[in-house]
């Protein structure tokens, strides 16, 4: 009996550490593969990234992160992208003729996907969770994460992919015609020596949220001559939530309201803003100064930051840029 | 009956058992093998189509018996794909994602109902499972505060830093609760019992607490305590393979005491069981198997109180037998509610502690009202 229990217990402990050296080397390939020499790349969180080879098949985990692929020429090496991608191309139709491949949802990659599309680059916003992130970069993946807080962190962004995926003189042109296109809408501003309406931007409610200083938002709304109300409401929330009664105080000359193209609106709509108690009072609804901008526009850092600038001044402006709106 | 005649029925018996435990090693070889094929990749929606074919069932042979040392290099698995491009893909999708996590949803399948059956059987209670003592609040707890407070870049032992805390979080709320609940020398199961059950509302409190100061990180800390493979890697696979493995071994040493606990801690003790240590090592064993299986894939309910049940209905109480039918069905349902994930709602998945109830309750109701008699621990 005893020489059975210690025959049983030795052959577990063999079996153990069998299986455990066969998934310890396993583990030591791959892991053995990321050594390689060649440019390294800080993201926007403080990781560091070293690409061996300039990446051919690259896999986008959000919309703004395609858009800068695609501004900066790299299009044809994009070989995934989320179902919430849907510019420049309708990658939608892409994907259900056989020509890109849906890598999972905004925030929720599927690893399958990624796996089997071979990538050797991912980029992505900051939607993504530690976990994620993890996760690919256990893979062996090479990751970069971008997590802009203003235009200029756009702009770094934009010439980050840009040296990752050997496209530097596209990028700058890119960043270049960005700047230019801003330049403009600020000096016709400047010149016009108008007071500078102030602005409420209502992220969502219930409950009210705006978009507070360290948003690339408040950014856009001072490059478009407007001032963020909240702007000083807190310096490291991002979205911070704020009461009613403060708005009425802070009397905006105008509220910008983000909604997706053909979707209900977070916020209800105008009629409800306009019937919200005590708003009736704040200077942008005596007005009718309240504004419906589209927030694909404003929901992602991309190279089209100068049309969201436009958009905003146009609004705030119409005597100086009377083509739209 | 005669000395012969009980030894004659106890060998029959034991034959009978070692049949129908290798039938279900055998059924949870070809669920694993047959679950390879099930993903993404293989089962994609239409307007989802992958950039590349699908993965045939022998494509899948073949990368598999590429893995086999010394016989792998003789095996030409490009033979069996067209393009180079694809079996690059193949191979990631079924080295890199699905074995090793179809591996890990086996051995925590495995662990978490080994773990219950021991739970069940220690307390001799049918409500028992395996997060009696607190391990699912522990772990999410430390969880949630390595996600908050702590940079999660750091790696221990193969673990993320908030794996590492749940796992250590899961241990501390174990000791504790043995710490609390003992009165003198002796640890009372009812003191254990209601100790267990108060921390786990405690620390469940503490962790609502962070949840809502968590902001972004809310939905990482949330989807922990529903249980997901889908982060799986294999440092995790080997992490956790000893914990299960070794706890099963141990515990089969024990089955006979399970088996005199559920007459009662006096006859058991009459019988020359020595109650108190078989307890706790029983305990602390069940513990560091539900903790591994916990930090890899988060809480997934369900397996570790519903599995021991369901095989106890089936194949009868003794432990000698239910340990490790338990434990090969608890691998098997988890490998298929893992699978039942992959491929349920297309690119993103589902938390697998909603499929584990989804799927296990109807079985588990139909087996209670196919019995006839009463049934009882």
């Amino acid at each position: 009996m005893v020489n059975k229990n210690i025959i049983y217990i030795a052959t577990v402990i063999i079996i153990v550490i069998i299986v455990s050296s066969v998934f310890l080397y396993m583990n030591y390939k791959t892991s053995n593969q990321s050594t390689a020499k060649g440019i390294t790349i800080t993201d926007d969180e403080g990781y560091n990234t070293t690409l061996p080879a300039v990446p051919q098949r690259i896999v986008s985990l959000a919309p703004s992160c395609t858009q800068i692929l695609f501004a900066i020429g790299d299009g044809n090496r994009v070989v995934g992208v989320t179902d919430y991608d849907d510019y420049p191309y309708n990658f939608t139709a892409w994907a259900a003729a056989g020509n890109m491949t849906i890598d999972g949802g905004y925030g929720t990659p599927n690893m399958e996907a990624i796996a089997g599309l071979s990538p050797d680059l991912i980029v992505t916003d900051n939607i993504n969770d530690g976990t994620n992130l993890a996760t690919m970069r256990n893979h062996g993946w090479d990751v970069l994460v971008l997590n802009p807080l203003t235009i200029q962190g756009i702009y770094n962004d934009i010439k980050m992919i840009g040296k990752a995926t050997g496209a530097t003189t596209q990028a700058n042109q890119v960043v270049q015609n960005i700047t230019d296109t801003i330049n403009t809408i600020t000096s016709k501003i400047s010149n016009a020596h108008v007071a500078p309406p102030t602005v409420f931007y209502e992220v969502w409610t219930p409950p009210l949220m705006t978009a507070g200083e360290p948003t690339w938002i408040n950014d856009v709304i001072s490059k478009a001559g407007g001032i963020n109300i909240f702007a000083n409401a807190s310096d490291t929330t991002q979205y911070p939530t704020i009461s009613s009664e403060a708005v009425v105080a802070l009397n905006p000359d105008t509220i910008f309201l983000p909604t997706e193209m053909g979707q209900t609106p977070f916020y209800g709509s105008v009629a409800d803003v306009k019937a919200t108690a005590a708003w009736n009072t704040i200077s942008a609804v005596e007005n009718n100064r309240i504004y419906v901008i589209n927030a694909d526009l404003f929901a992602e850092a991309s190279p089209r930051v100068a049309d969201c600038v436009y958009a905003v001044a146009a609004d705030l402006y119409p005597q100086l840029f009377n083509s739209t709106s | 009956m005669s000395e012969d005649e009980v030894k004659g029925n106890f060998s029959k018996r034991s034959s009978r058992w070692k049949i129908i435990l290798a039938a279900l090693v055998v059924a949870l070889i070809i669920t694993i093998i047959a679950s390879l094929d099930i993903g993404f990749a293989s089962q994609t929606p239409a307007n989802m189509k992958l950039a590349i074919p699908q993965i045939s069932f022998i494509q899948i042979l073949y990368i598999l018996g590429k893995q086999i040392p010394f016989v792998g290099n003789k095996i030409n698995v490009s033979a069996v794909f067209t393009k180079p491009g694809d079996l690059a893909s193949a191979q990631n999708i079924i080295m890199l994602i699905r074995l090793p996590r179809i591996l890990a949803a086996a051995l925590v399948g495995a662990g978490l109902a080994a773990a219950g059956v021991i739970y069940q059987g220690v307390f001799r209670n049918p409500m028992a499972d395996s997060y009696l003592l607190g391990v699912s609040a522990g772990a999410s707890l430390g969880y949630a505060v390595a996600i908050l407070y702590i940079s999660s870049a750091l790696t221990i032992a193969g673990l993320g830093i908030s794996q590492a805390f749940a796992f250590i979080f899961a241990l501390l709320t174990v000791f504790l609760a043995l710490l609390i609940a003992r009165s003198g020398t002796r640890i009372p199961v009812v003191n254990l019992l209601l100790t267990g059950l108060v921390l786990n509302i405690f620390f469940l409190a503490l962790f609502s607490l962070l949840e809502i100061r968590a902001g972004k990180a809310l939905g990482e800390i949330v989807a922990f305590t529903l249980g997901s493979f889908s982060s799986i890697v294999w440092t995790h696979v080997w992490v956790v393979f000893p914990f299960v493995i070794v706890g099963i071994a141990l515990t089969f040493f024990f089955t006979r005491d399970l088996n005199m606990f559920s007459m009662g801690d006096e006859t058991a003790q009459h019988l020359g069981v020595n109650t108190e240590r078989v307890r706790i090592f029983l305990l602390v064993i069940a513990s560091l198997m539900t903790a591994a299986a916990v930090a890899i894939s988060g809480v997934i309910g369900f397996v570790g109180l519903i599995i021991p049940h369901m095989t106890r209905l089936a194949i009868g109480p003794d432990h000698r037998i239910l340990l490790p039918t338990s434990a090969v069905v608890g691998a098997m349902f988890m490998v298929i509610c893992d699978a039942v994930v992959r491929v349920a709602t297309g690119a993103s998945e589902l938390p697998v502690g909603v499929i584990t109830a989804l799927v296990g309750t109807p079985v588990f109701f139909y087996l209670l009202k196919r019995r006839k008699t009463s049934y009882s621990l």
